[in-house]
């Protein structure tokens, strides 16, 4: 049967949990405060690692469990890497939440124990899950660390109590949890206490940070090593354009990519200067980071309509910003105004447009509130001319300001207003058109015209109908194989899951 | 071997430097004491410092400020709901407010990404797990190789970034008696984490 596997390359692999052990030590890079958080994963003791899209929280986790068990043989601890991307999780609660999970969790463990003498006993439900493991920590002599990844979805905020009520009966002086979580997961349930229960670790990148600028020269190496063989124009050098197309992402790893991957598909003979990195910024801005919140839009559930509101302060921000002084790279909100909406402001951290650097800090005129560094892609936009020049780049890369204060009369935000969450609303996304998942920029994994013609002859007609399709199922129709079926498996994921 | 004492000595130690500089009565009244003659190491002190009820509070407190509850019903251990609401809150706004931007490393800029209302939380989980896990070692509880449970030497290590991180804090409220000059309070703040 013809397959359309070769039809297309992917030259992005944009998701850490895509990759073999081979590839995944290939493309991956990590800074010292990386490995502090790696550390803080292996060590003893509930974990949340909280990041935004594309920030690398899969990354990590898979790290840690690579310093573990049975990846590491002789590793004192045993590591359970497991992605939580599994649509029933997201459709069921109580009772039936907790069976597909401790099926989900048991299945991964029996497959890590696969070539060992150790036996496990599945369990299908919280109080033998907790037992069996425990016996596993006994029969191997080994502390028990859990990685749950994907865990959190705040379009299905249901599934979050359930998830957490078992994270915190699992965790004890043998087994410790982590899971991922990102700005907008608030909801925990009633039993977990978020700051009792666990500690929240959040990955941060900053250009302050010592290694920054040689972290993501060491990811362009790794993953687009012809960039380094371009010209790059004077005074820049390829470390500093690194840095600064990390910096301008907020340190966001898969906003890095993007960038680089920008350029890489550019002229290969044009040089790299401050033109190009200027074009690569606005591109972004344009074809990858606005497009985000309409993509994110459905995932949202009950918090659709914070979209809205969330682009209304972008702007605002990037407005007021990039109107001073040639572009201030950070804002300081004050905490009336994040108070009065916080899931809008959760959105523009979770898309990247925005990062927090300070939870609370003194206003001029009085008053406290967060200050956030803002995504350079977005305020070149606004500055005036939409230039990048050396001075700007300058002054953007080395020099101290001040930020732009947000206060509560009288600021651009003073006018908005967060709208009431939905009532009873699903995962719209489910019921998108299956058309939504054509390949480009915001789904570079996405499907091709064949790809979706073939679906819809199936009756695959949405996003839902797709992802309830089981792999045979798939297997059989024409033109589709094994990396296809990858690569339908991979848009889903990225168009359901946060 | 010796991590777990080391760190529970230190946290133990250092709490107890902080607690006296807060609450000198409660320190200076063990010493005296202790210099009793009648005072005998074999004997258990009712007056020594206890890690829950000095350092960590026995209970939570609701309804801080209820017009009825006396004086001896307020807790005044380190980690207490009272000493984190008439001191933490305020020595960590101090903190954040004073230090510069770019100074104070990567656990300082960690630090200003906390709240002032989850500072105390967050102390308080760390230096319970940290606690706990050293004790683990040093009352030998562990039938298999305590190495299996944690590695000594990070335990160490966040033991150290703990208290590093509380004594900052406290450092920088006005009610802390002996202070550091604030810049000198940095520059060791900075050389522990080099």
């Amino acid at each position: 049967m013809p397959q359309l596997d070769n039809l297309e390359s992917v030259n992005l692999i944009l998701a850490a949990e895509d990759c073999g052990p081979e590839e995944f030590a290939r493309l991956h890079r990590f800074s010292p405060n990386d490995q502090r958080v790696i550390n803080k994963l292996v060590a003893h003791g509930p974990v949340l690692l909280q990041g935004g899209r594309g920030s690398g929280k899969s990354a990590l986790m898979i790290a840690a469990s690579q310093q573990l068990a049975p990846f590491v043989p002789s590793a004192v601890v045993f590591g359970v890497y497991l992605s939580l991307r599994h649509l029933p999780l997201l459709r069921t609660s109580g009772k039936e939440y907790e069976e597909i999970f401790c099926t989900l969790v048991s299945n991964q463990i029996l497959s890590l124990l696969r070539d060992t003498p150790v036996q496990f006993e599945p369990a299908h439900d919280v109080a033998s899950l907790q037992y069996a493991i425990a016996s596993l920590s006994r029969d191997l002599g080994k502390r028990i660390v859990l990685l749950f990844d994907d865990a959190a979805h705040i379009g299905r905020e249901a599934s979050l109590g359930d998830f957490f009520d078992i994270f915190r009966t699992l965790s004890s002086s043998t087994v410790s949890c982590k899971a991922t979580i990102y700005p907008g997961v608030t909801n925990f349930g009633t039993r977990f206490d978020v700051y009792n229960d666990a500690t929240v670790v959040e990955i941060v990148r900053e250009e302050e940070q010592a290694g920054f600028d040689g972290l993501f020269t060491d990811v362009m190496s790794a993953r687009f090593p012809a960039m380094l063989g371009r010209e790059v124009a004077s005074p820049l050098k390829i470390d500093r354009v690194a840095g600064f197309l990390g910096q301008s992402v907020l340190g966001n790893m898969r906003g890095f990519i993007f960038a680089c991957n920008e350029i890489v598909e550019g002229p290969p003979d044009r040089s790299i200067g401050f033109s190009t990195l200027g074009e690569t910024l606005l591109r972004l801005a344009t074809n990858y980071y606005w497009p985000l919140l309409e993509e994110v839009s459905p995932k949202l559930g009950k918090y659709i309509p914070m979209v809205d509101p969330a682009k209304q302060i972008a702007e605002a921000i990037l407005r007021e910003c990039g109107a001073k002084n040639s572009g201030r790279r950070s804002a300081l909100v004050h905490r009336e105004i994040m108070s009065r909406m916080p899931k809008p402001f959760e959105i523009l951290e979770y898309a990247g447009f925005i990062a927090k650097r300070e939870s609370s800090r003194a206003l001029k005129s009085g008053g406290r509130g967060s200050r956030f560094a803002i995504n350079l892609c977005l305020l070149l936009e606004h500055v005036p001319g939409a230039r990048l020049t050396s001075d700007l780049f300058e002054k953007w890369r080395d020099e101290k300001e001040e930020p732009v204060e947000f206060h509560v009369r009288g600021s651009q935000l003073a006018g908005i207003s967060a709208p009431q969450p939905l009532e009873n609303a699903d995962l719209e996304i489910l019921n998108e058109p299956v058309d939504r998942l054509y390949k480009s920029r915001a789904y570079p994994y996405g499907l091709t015209d064949r790809m979706i013609g073939i679906l819809k002859a199936d009756g695959r007609v949405t996003v839902g109908d797709l992802s309830r399709a089981t792999d045979e199922e798939l297997d059989r129709l024409d033109y589709v194989g094994e990396a296809t079926i990858r690569r339908m498996r991979s848009v889903v994921g990225q168009a359901v899951w946060m | 071997m010796f991590g777990p004492f080391l760190g529970r000595s230190l946290l133990e130690v250092a709490f107890t430097a902080i607690l006296g500089r807060l609450d000198p009565f409660r320190v200076v009244i063990l010493r005296e004491m202790q210099l009793r003659p009648d005072y005998t190491p074999e004997r258990r002190s009712q007056a020594s410092i206890q890690w829950t009820g000095d350092i960590h509070a026995e209970k939570k407190v609701d309804d801080l400020w209820r017009a009825d509850r006396s004086v001896k019903d307020m807790t005044r251990a380190l980690f207490g709901d009272y000493y984190e609401q008439i001191f933490w809150r305020g020595a960590f706004q101090r903190l954040v407010d004073s230090v510069p931007e770019d100074r104070g490393g990567e656990w300082m800029r960690e630090l200003r990404r906390i709240t002032p209302e989850g500072i105390l939380p967050r102390l308080r989980l760390e230096s319970a797990r940290i606690y706990s896990a050293c004790s683990k070692g040093v009352h030998h509880e562990f039938l298999i190789p305590p190495s299996n449970f944690y590695d000594a030497t990070t335990l160490l290590k966040d033991a150290t970034e703990l208290v590093a991180r509380v004594a900052l804090v406290a450092n920088a409220s006005k009610d802390m008696l002996f202070q550091l000059p604030s810049q000198e309070a940095i520059e060791c703040f900075e050389r522990l984490q080099v």
